[in-house]
């Protein structure tokens, strides 16, 4: 029963306490904090609770899944805000940071559709609940990070994309989710937006 | 725990909406318009009195101005200021910057009035709208 009560509410402390490195990000690291501590932290609290064998793998979404719907969740979004700048004319180029974004999506993907929405997937067993509750977190994350009302907003919903991506429903893999996620970042930052306002 | 799942993600919700905004303010202490609570101790609104910064700001209108600076010695020409001159608030406009060895001095203008010119220095300004 007490070990029931401490899988329900970890998960919701440990987002506290990943948003809270990001927002002191920035302090920590000119205090001498030597890695990213949001980064870091969203890596390491799946990790340990692998390691203690709180969660399995499985859980995580560390399997192939369905690679025909997963390539489809891959490359459609991704896929389609490449064509549109592509049609507008933009200039494409690698983004500098392109190491930082995969790793930073990479990251951001193993804590909250890895970790989060499996854990509310069993907390709930309800798909809708979990998927909402996993993506509003997402968006308050984006929120902290200083994005817009409207560009938050848009983030929670790429952030059900990606929960379907990951979910046994769609790609049934955090590979499919993840790659999403990481292709999506690399092309909006990719772009060169000099004079243009999107 | 468990019994009180949906009441708990209830209450948790309406803890991280806020708590998010608190930390964003936190993070963007004065670089935008005031959209979260962090920024709302900045708010610093004048309502304009007088002719003397025609046709830009017009006698009535209400304007928003902030109190919290980057960098006081720093603002840039054009920037509306609200100064103390002789324990009067006045609100004008910098012209210029002049950096002497006491210090960094602003003259201020006033858009209606181009003969009237006052040299201040940066611990008069109230307030600005450089966000």
């Amino acid at each position: 029963m007490k070990n029931e009560n401490v899988s329900f509410i970890l998960p919701f402390l440990l987002w506290v306490i990943v948003t809270l490195a990001y927002a002191f990000r920035s302090t920590l690291q000119s205090a001498g904090f030597p890695i990213d501590p949001y980064f870091s932290l969203l890596y390491a609290f799946p990790v340990i609770l692998l390691i203690l064998n709180k969660i399995s793998s499985a859980d995580m979404g560390f399997r192939i899944g369905k690679p025909l719907y997963g390539l489809y969740f891959l490359l459609l979004l991704p896929g389609i805000l490449f064509l549109r700048y592509y049609f507008m004319g933009l200039q494409m180029q690698l983004a500098a940071n392109w190491l930082i974004l995969v790793v930073g999506s990479v990251a951001e993907e193993f804590f909250f559709r890895g970790y989060l929405q499996s854990q509310f997937e069993k907390s709930f067993n309800n798909t809708t609940i979990s998927f909402s509750l996993t993506n509003f977190l997402f968006l308050l994350v984006h929120v902290v990070k200083g994005y817009s009302l409207l560009s938050s907003l848009m983030t929670g919903l790429i952030g059900v994309y990606f929960s379907f991506a990951k979910d046994k429903s769609g790609g049934d893999s955090l590979a499919y989710s993840a790659g999403a996620h990481s292709l999506y970042n690399l092309v909006t930052s990719s772009v060169q937006r000099i004079g243009v306002n999107l | 725990m468990k019994k009180y799942k949906y009441l708990f993600v209830t209450i948790f919700v309406v803890f991280a909406l806020i708590f998010a905004l608190v930390l964003r303010g936190y993070r963007l202490d004065n670089q935008s318009l005031p959209t979260n609570l962090g920024e709302l101790k900045c708010l610093y609104p004048v309502v304009v009195s007088g002719q003397s910064m025609e046709p830009a700001l017009k006698s009535g209108t209400r304007l928003l101005l902030s109190k919290c600076f980057k960098d006081k010695q720093n603002l840039p020409v054009g920037t509306i200021v609200f100064f103390q001159d002789n324990g009067v608030n006045k609100l004008g406009r910098i012209k210029e910057k002049i950096i002497l060895e006491e210090g960094v001095f602003y003259k201020i203008g006033r858009d209606a009035r181009p003969g009237e010119e006052f040299t201040i220095s940066p611990d008069q300004i109230t307030a600005s709208d450089e966000k």
